[in-house]
């Protein structure tokens, strides 16, 4: 899986401030990533206190590693292989505390709450979130399907459908404005 | 044509992380550095606890004497801070002939949930019955690793003497004399409820968004600083209830399992509101016609993946063995932060779970 790991292809080192094999400060590797990182999140859960409680765990824990993660090739992929098993965790951990949690959780969606003016988050309230979570992880974070799915823990096969089910979708819904 | 990279880029420029964040980080960072210190020390205590206790009782062999759970026991008066036992509670199943909790059915007096963050993760509850029963467990970044978000749920007793003083504690915050919803700003809460018995009266009190029935005639106020600390002070003291009630209040103090007479199987399609027919479809053919032949209850609720509907059926212990059974033989089964929960493929990347709960006493 390390091997994976590594071979993530960050969508683009430049831009993000990043080059290879140079190692920083993590507090200047967190400035770089974080902002992004929470985008991805706070669509995917769709919730900003999840996005930011799963941000802050990966990079926790890519702190406690920081020697060995920043001399890899990607570091930027570690860190977002280790968001989104956090990510994936939390999911499970949702699934399994829903009875007692039905009561006491948070119930309201930050994409529902924030920003509805925004025309980009009014759009994607429109996908499920399986299909945020794939489109995210392909059209933004520039994963390929197969890498998306092993994130996921979902077929390649899966993504490219939610992928393409949620471009019909923004397609139809942008054609229906008036 | 749409680009969606530009729908999902500007979204994601919109939402931005609260600040400042690098700080925000430094915090949750000493928050968890605080818990390993606590874990270092309760987990070096239980382990010599479950080591003098297996060499004087004879071990998880001495069923008149022995807990629940796995087996380990700790003093919560040795303890400093809030006590966090591992291993104790139960995630999964009870061993077969372990006692159930008694009696079957117990008043409530006194119910709290605490969110120590604004997602579920964080989560601390407490039951408190009119036999003295207190139930309890955490959720969240607990002491003792990762691999376990959970306490399980706990059992201690209180004499009537400490049921009181409990109640009084919670009472004397002058929080509850009519139903009470707090909004914003909440200082360093959450979310949560109480929901306390006073005489003939139930009151309940709610902060943050938390969905919960917050009362037919709750008044929605913003909460003073004085009420805010009150709170803050009632989680720290309900949550180490052995850092101030005296010896006397306690009936039995040691940590134990609880054991329900029976459980509550839910099953679900995370992020869908199926019915129970097509959910129950998607479950091995034994399991479908086990949880059919029983009657069940829907519900919807809301996590990550949006809202969903799920149904639930109450069984025995020894019911809920027996489907456990059928589910192990079809499909991997997860020991998690709630309990025990099955998971099985539902097509388009969908999972059903089946979801293992035990029954309160009062429910």
């Amino acid at each position: 899986m390390a091997s994976h790991v590594q071979a993530v292809p960050l969508p683009n080192p430049e831009e993000m401030g990043l080059t290879r094999n140079v190692a920083v400060p993590f507090e200047e590797f967190f400035e770089l990533q974080h902002t992004r990182l929470f985008g991805a999140l706070a669509i995917m859960t769709g919730d900003r206190s999840e996005a930011e409680e799963v941000m802050q765990d990966a990079f926790l824990k890519v702190w406690e590693r920081w020697d060995r993660v920043s001399a890899m090739d990607e570091p930027v992929g570690f860190l977002y292989r280790t968001a989104m098993n956090l990510y994936r965790k939390r999911l499970r951990r949702a699934g399994v505390a829903m009875r007692r949690a039905v009561n006491l959780a948070p119930q309201e969606d930050a994409l529902a709450a924030v920003e509805t003016r925004d025309e980009a988050v009014r759009l994607l309230r429109t996908l499920t979130p399986r299909e945020r979570e794939a489109i995210v992880l392909t059209a933004y974070l520039g994963y390929s399907t197969e890498e998306a799915g092993k994130l996921l823990g979902i077929k390649s096969n899966t993504v490219r459908v939610l992928t393409m089910r949620a471009r019909d979708s923004l397609r139809r819904t942008v054609e229906e404005r008036p | 044509m749409i680009d969606e990279r530009d729908i999902v880029r500007r979204a994601a420029e919109r939402l931005t992380p609260p600040g400042p964040p690098f700080e925000r980080l430094l915090r949750r960072r000493d928050r968890k550095r605080r818990n390993q210190r606590i874990t270092a020390g309760a987990v070096g205590f239980a382990v010599f606890v479950a080591a003098v206790w297996f060499v004087t009782t004879g071990g998880p062999f001495d069923r008149a004497q022995t807990p629940a759970g796995d087996g380990a026991v700790t003093d919560p008066t040795e303890q400093t801070g809030p006590p966090h036992p591992i291993g104790v509670g139960l995630l999964g199943l009870p061993p077969e002939g372990a006692t159930p909790s008694s009696p079957e059915h117990g008043q409530l007096v006194l119910g709290i949930g605490f969110g120590h963050t604004d997602g579920d993760a964080g989560r601390f509850s407490l039951h408190l019955y009119a036999d003295g029963r207190v139930i309890w467990q955490r959720l969240g970044d607990l002491p003792g690793g990762e691999h376990r978000g959970s306490t399980g749920l706990i059992e201690q007793r209180l004499t009537p003497e400490g049921v009181d003083l409990v109640l009084a504690e919670v009472l004397s915050t002058g929080l509850f004399d009519h139903d009470l919803e707090l909004v914003d700003p909440l200082g360093g809460l959450h979310y949560g409820g109480i929901e306390v018995r006073d005489g003939d009266q139930v009151v309940r009190l709610t902060w943050g968004d938390t969905g919960f029935d917050k009362g037919a005639d709750a008044v929605a106020t913003t909460p003073t600083p004085d009420q805010v600390s009150a709170l803050e002070r009632l989680d720290a003291r309900l949550e180490d209830l052995a850092s101030w009630l005296p010896a006397t209040a306690w009936e039995d103090p040691e940590f134990r399992a609880y054991v329900p007479t029976s459980y509550s199987v839910c099953y679900l399609v995370e992020g869908e509101t199926f019915g129970r027919s097509r959910i129950l479809e998607l479950l091995p053919a034994q399991a479908a016609h086990q949880l059919g032949a029983m009657d069940a209850t829907r519900g919807e609720a809301v996590n990550l993946l949006g809202p969903f509907s799920f149904w639930c059926s109450v069984m025995t212990t020894e019911e809920a063995r027996g489907l456990v059974g059928i589910l192990e033989d079809a499909g991997p089964d997860t020991l998690d932060d709630g309990g025990l929960v099955f998971t099985f493929p539902a097509g388009r990347g969908e999972q059903v779970h089946v979801d293992f709960s035990a029954v309160l006493p009062h429910e």
